[in-house]
């Protein structure tokens, strides 16, 4: 497909797929058909997932006997995820600072509830 | 061929009235004491808050850099929705000043007040306007990492990165 052509982190984890794998691979080096094995779409849908994720410069297939191994190499995911994060912690950043000022600027309450008047 | 940003969504809930809350959006004075990089006030440059106004400020860090709001709508207490971009001493518009990633310029930010039992939510959507293709694709990676609860993994991810 023309418009999958894009091949860098952001193709990457674009698809839910392929951030599963992404999940999948960050604790280490996961063999193919283990990774196969933690979904229902078939094994050549897996492999093109991998595939991309090899193009996007994220995995590395490396051989051991008979068995294929998906290594990470996530580090330009950091820069990603360290915007992820910066965005939200921006917001959260002025919340705060809001909530703050906010708490600052309250108006007295009564000291004590016995001190309300009440309305009979 | 176009391709459509996706809305960044946040949300929080402020124990006070909605219209202390958004009293705080209002005045320079306000507006200094909160907006702004962490623990560093604000100098407010100018602000009019109205429709077509704008609120432009300085950002007194290891590094100055400015910023300015455009307000679009603001319909008190209910809503205010504006352009938030970096600018120059003058309030020109510029391309946030962080290297290697492609930022929109321009957020547009739309904020609801909701009040309930003396306490108020402010919900946030964010989404680039003006933005090229690179940078709304850019945006639309953030906002799917957010969506399927990726971040639930990113401490791991730290973890593996610091290794």
């Amino acid at each position: 497909m023309a418009f999958e052509s894009r091949r860098d982190v952001f193709q990457a984890i674009a698809d839910p797929t392929r951030r599963q794998i992404i999940q999948l691979i960050s604790g280490g080096s996961l063999n193919v058909n283990s990774i196969g094995e933690h979904f229902d779409i078939s094994r050549p849908a897996v492999s093109q997932h991998i595939k991309i994720l090899i193009e996007c410069g994220l995995v590395v297939i490396h051989q051991q006997g008979r068995e294929r191994f998906c290594e990470p190499r996530l580090e330009s995911l950091r820069e990603v995820a360290g915007w992820v994060v910066q965005y939200r912690q921006f917001w959260d950043q002025k919340f705060d600072q809001l909530e703050q000022y906010l708490d600052a600027e309250a108006p007295p309450k009564p000291a004590k509830k016995k001190s309300r008047s009440k309305n009979k | 061929m176009s391709v459509k940003a996706k809305q960044f969504t946040h949300h929080r809930t402020f124990n006070a009235s909605r219209d202390r809350v958004f009293a705080a959006f209002k005045t320079a004075e306000a507006l200094a004491k909160w907006w702004g990089p962490a623990g560093a006030p604000i100098d407010v440059i100018s602000l009019e808050f109205k429709p077509g106004g704008h609120f432009h400020y300085r950002m007194n860090g290891t590094q100055t850099h400015y910023g300015i709001f455009h307000f679009k709508s603001i319909d008190e207490p209910t809503s205010i929705t504006w352009v938030n971009s970096f600018a120059d001493e003058k309030g020109n518009i510029i391309k946030p000043p962080f290297e290697g990633i492609d930022i929109p310029k321009e957020m547009l930010n739309h904020i609801e007040f909701t009040e309930k039992d003396g306490h108020t939510t402010l919900s946030l959507t964010s989404e680039p306007v003006n933005a090229d293709e690179s940078e709304i694709n850019t945006f639309n990676a953030m906002h799917d990492s957010f969506k399927m609860g990726f971040t639930g993994t990113l401490d791991q991810l730290e973890e593996y990165l610091a290794s």
